[in-house]
């Protein structure tokens, strides 16, 4: 699979519907199964909604495949505070099989997950 | 506040007992795990009451089933236990009317299929696996597992006595105010104030109040297809007088 950006306005939520069909077809696309596939849709969408949480203006979400999927997702504009997300990244590490937080002074602004 | 090493020592003696005691003391104690899932999720369309419910009754759950002896420790093993549950209600409940039809038509057949597979081979199946089963397209097997079927309106429920069935459409309570839309009209409200004290009654609670045949049948003391007939019956009465 080549790698592919999706990039939207986190002011409307319906975007995330989109966002989950998506990350459900690339899973597809690796053969997860569908309780993984499950599993990694939440997390992206988790990952989208703590940069919202954070103050962000927009999400750029890239897939990359090779081996297993990795999905990097990254706040752009706005402007960003610190927020309360200590749960959220303990669900999020729950779930996937890696995931790797970029945070600067205290924001959150890049969430890598791989499965 | 107890201390993580006394809430294992608590774990141990609940399953060498299973005293109900140490078990709420448990759930007290890791309470606060299900308030901050169950606001994490809220506002998502689902009220935070419900969503604690769920959470809840997940960490009720999850202290009756934990085992120290493992290794894992609860927060950890709970975390995702009642993070799951939360997921399947939004699963259930908060998206369902959205996707087209075909859709819905589609999700029953892969829950299906997922549990036979499931029940097969021991594990979850792909999608693509599901599309060759169903013979469908991959996308199609994507949009339904964003959905669960929904009930149908026209499916029929046991009624407050038990014994009879009615529509769920006629049984569900209105959420909206169509009716006080049409309430301006003149006509109607002359034609409503004809009708005999009891038909008034049921009118205004079940059109005006929104309350559902049952609420309505046990405000006036009678079975909810009482409250049917006399609804059919008013419903005819009015368009009558104004058709």
């Amino acid at each position: 699979m080549k790698d592919f950006e999706v990039k939207f306005c986190l002011a409307d939520s319906a975007y995330i519907t989109a966002l989950r069909l998506v990350a459900g077809a690339v899973c597809s696309l690796h053969d997860a199964d569908i309780d993984a596939a499950e599993d990694f849709k939440v997390c992206v969408t988790e990952s989208v909604l703590i940069l919202k949480g954070c103050g962000f203006d927009s999400a750029k979400i890239t897939f990359s495949g090779g081996d297993g999927v990795v999905c990097t997702v990254e706040g752009e504009g706005g402007n960003p505070k610190p927020g309360e997300n200590e749960f959220s990244l303990a669900l999020i590490s729950a779930l996937v099989g890696e995931c790797d937080i970029k945070e600067r002074g205290g924001i959150i602004e890049r969430v890598t997950l791989k499965i | 506040m107890i201390s993580e090493r006394d809430a294992e020592e608590l774990f141990r003696q609940y399953r060498l007992t299973g005293d109900v005691a140490l078990r709420n003391k448990l759930v007290e104690h890791y309470f606060y795990i299900a308030e901050i899932l169950a606001k994490k999720f809220s506002g998502r369309g689902v009220e935070y009451d419900d969503l604690l419910q769920i959470a809840s009754e997940a960490l009720i759950a999850g202290v009756e089933k934990f085992d120290p002896a493992l290794g894992n420790r609860f927060t950890t093993y709970i975390t995702p236990t009642i993070t799951g549950n939360i997921k399947n209600y939004f699963r259930d409940y908060s998206r369902s009317v959205r996707l087209p039809r075909r859709v819905y038509a589609v999700a029953a057949k892969v829950r299906e299929a997922t549990d036979k597979y499931y029940g097969e081979h021991g594990r979850k199946p792909t999608v693509k696996q599901l599309a060759q089963i169903l013979g469908c397209g991959e996308e199609l097997v994507i949009e339904a597992l964003e959905c669960r079927a929904p009930v149908s309106l026209d499916v029929t429920v046991p009624s407050q006595n038990g014994e009879d069935e009615a529509p769920l459409y006629d049984v569900i309570s209105d959420g909206g105010n169509s009716f006080e839309d049409f309430e301006n009209s003149e006509s109607l409200k002359a034609e409503i104030q004809k009708l005999d004290p009891t038909e008034q009654k049921v009118v205004t609670l079940r059109f005006l109040q929104g309350k559902s045949q049952s609420e309505v049948g046990k405000i006036l003391g009678v079975s909810q297809m009482f409250v049917s007939r006399a609804e059919r019956k008013i419903v005819e009465k009015l368009k009558d007088a104004l058709l």
